[in-house]
């Protein structure tokens, strides 16, 4: 049910969606709403995304196997519950209800504070796509009101709470079933989604993210693998701007390090739009001895360089999509920049 | 435009001493409905570019002209504006709203609302904390 949610606390139907991607996790929620706040960590993280009233969706995801000791008395006590099995079900699956319980318990402090009366309700637990999850849903109410769904993914094997609070005005049940109809915690296919501020690109799901830049008019999300192949997906803003003193061709060597790599410059074309392209290899030979180091483990040093760059007009923006990778790979660059929506 | 010194004060203390919570409104639609508005001494003109130049007056109090006394000044700094920072200029008219102007902004250049937003706001902060704009409430008061 796709639904629109306006200032008012009106819902309409019919309206587009942001896509929202993050370290697997992907959903759906009405437009305008942008993300707010996120971790760069896969095992252990968080995103917020706000709208542009009063409403916000959260999402936390743990990998209760991976969950760092803070001391050594911690590490003993996590050890000896492992060993012993405590907190993780008879099927392997982590104990949902306790971690929900400690959740929500957080949520009613919160509302206690703002001396408003705490109520949640927990529905049974249920099994979803086909037993891939387990799912609980919660709804509360004190400090505002909440509906969220706590469920443990067998597949990336990560327990994700996600919520969708407002006023006691705003359409927060609308928008919650919209973002867990659609809502997935890992890739399809080897591939996850990462969309944000409407950039919406595929990467491999063994790259993970190492830096990113996330700036008015510029982002910038940066990915490694093992063996040390890196692949640098950027966005600008306000391209009828930047191109009206340069073209694009001018405008990509003089952002993207064409001429270090000794690359050469040919036009092209990506999503019917006008692109430019390079091929090169690595030629710093600190650039050159890194990549070795980084690739001795995979056998497959990431020595040669691969850029795109094109102008989306409907979009307004230019992007840039560039590869350090290994011999072995081949056709990388050609697979994101094809699932890179830029209109 | 002057800002009255006690008003100032507090903006400063505001700023520097956060637990006070004496600074600008921090509530989002609060904010949104503040009109920026540009600092009638500031002249102002557009390039062939559509690029406007300021020209900002230094000051004529009594410091300003016993500085202008030691040291040789001109009558007035310039300052260029790029291409969307005259945008936004030109719409700080006292008649827009904040919110209005990160529409207009949005829709012109198709830019995300998040960031037109912050575009706007952290351009706008630049210039009021130089004093080139000033924000009123309409049947509120001067900030």
């Amino acid at each position: 049910m796709p639904v629109r949610s306006s200032d008012d606390g009106n819902v309409e139907q019919d309206a587009p969606q942001t896509l929202i991607g993050w370290q697997g996790v992907r959903f759906l929620l009405p437009p305008e709403w942008n993300l707010t706040g996120f971790s760069l960590d896969r095992s252990n993280g968080y995103l917020k995304v706000d709208s542009p009233g009063s409403m916000f969706a959260q999402v936390k995801w743990t990998d209760p196997k991976y969950t760092q000791s803070r001391s050594v008395a911690e590490w003993a006590w996590r050890s000896w519950k492992t060993y012993r099995g405590g907190g993780v079900a008879a099927g392997g699956d982590p104990d949902l209800k306790q971690t929900l319980d400690a959740f929500l318990k957080d949520t009613a402090k919160a509302a206690k504070k703002s001396r408003s009366e705490f109520e949640c309700k927990v529905k049974p637990e249920s099994e979803e796509l086909g037993g891939q999850r387990m799912a609980h849903n919660f709804s509360w109410t004190g400090n505002g009101q909440g509906q969220g769904k706590i469920w443990y993914c067998r597949e990336c094997k990560r327990v994700v709470i996600a919520q969708v609070v407002g006023t006691a005005r705003d359409p927060v049940p609308a928008v919650a079933s919209v973002m867990f109809s659609e809502m997935r915690d890992h890739g399809e296919d080897g591939w996850e989604t990462w969309a944000l501020f409407d950039l919406v690109i595929g990467v491999p799901s063994n790259f993970s993210l190492k830096a990113q830049k996330l700036m008015s008019g510029y982002l910038r999300l940066e990915f490694q693998r093992i063996g040390g192949e890196k692949l640098v997906v950027e966005r600008w803003g306000l391209a009828d701007v930047a191109l009206r003193r340069f073209s694009l061709g001018e405008w990509f060597e003089k952002t993207c390090p064409v001429r270090q790599h000794a690359g050469r410059v040919a036009e092209s074309e990506v999503n019917g739009h006008k692109a430019v392209m390079t091929s090169g290899s690595v030629k710093s030979p600190s650039a050159w001895a890194r990549a070795l180091a980084e690739g001795a483990a995979t056998k497959n040093p990431a020595l040669h360089y691969e850029a795109a760059a094109w102008s989306c007009p409907e979009a307004n923006r230019i992007y840039a999509v560039q590869v350090w990778r290994g011999k072995q790979t081949v056709g990388l660059i050609d697979e994101v920049v094809a699932r890179c929506e830029c209109h | 435009m002057r800002v009255p010194l006690a008003l100032r004060a507090r903006m400063l203390a505001g700023k520097y001493l956060p637990f006070l919570k004496l600074g600008p409104p921090t509530d989002r639609s609060v904010a949104f409905r503040l009109r920026p508005v540009r600092n009638s001494a500031i002249e102002w003109e557009c390039g062939e570019e559509g690029e406007a130049l300021l020209k900002v007056p230094y000051r004529k109090d009594k410091l300003g002209r016993a500085l202008s006394f030691l040291v040789h000044l001109p009558e007035a700094k310039a300052v260029q504006l790029d291409e969307v920072g005259t945008f936004v200029w030109q719409l700080c008219d006292g008649e827009h709203t904040l919110e209005a102007i990160v529409k207009e902004m949005s829709g012109k250049y198709k830019m995300n609302r998040r960031e037109a937003e912050m575009s706007v706001t952290t351009f706008l902060q630049m210039l009021s904390e130089r004093r080139f704009v000033g924000f009123y409430e309409r049947g509120g008061k001067q900030r």
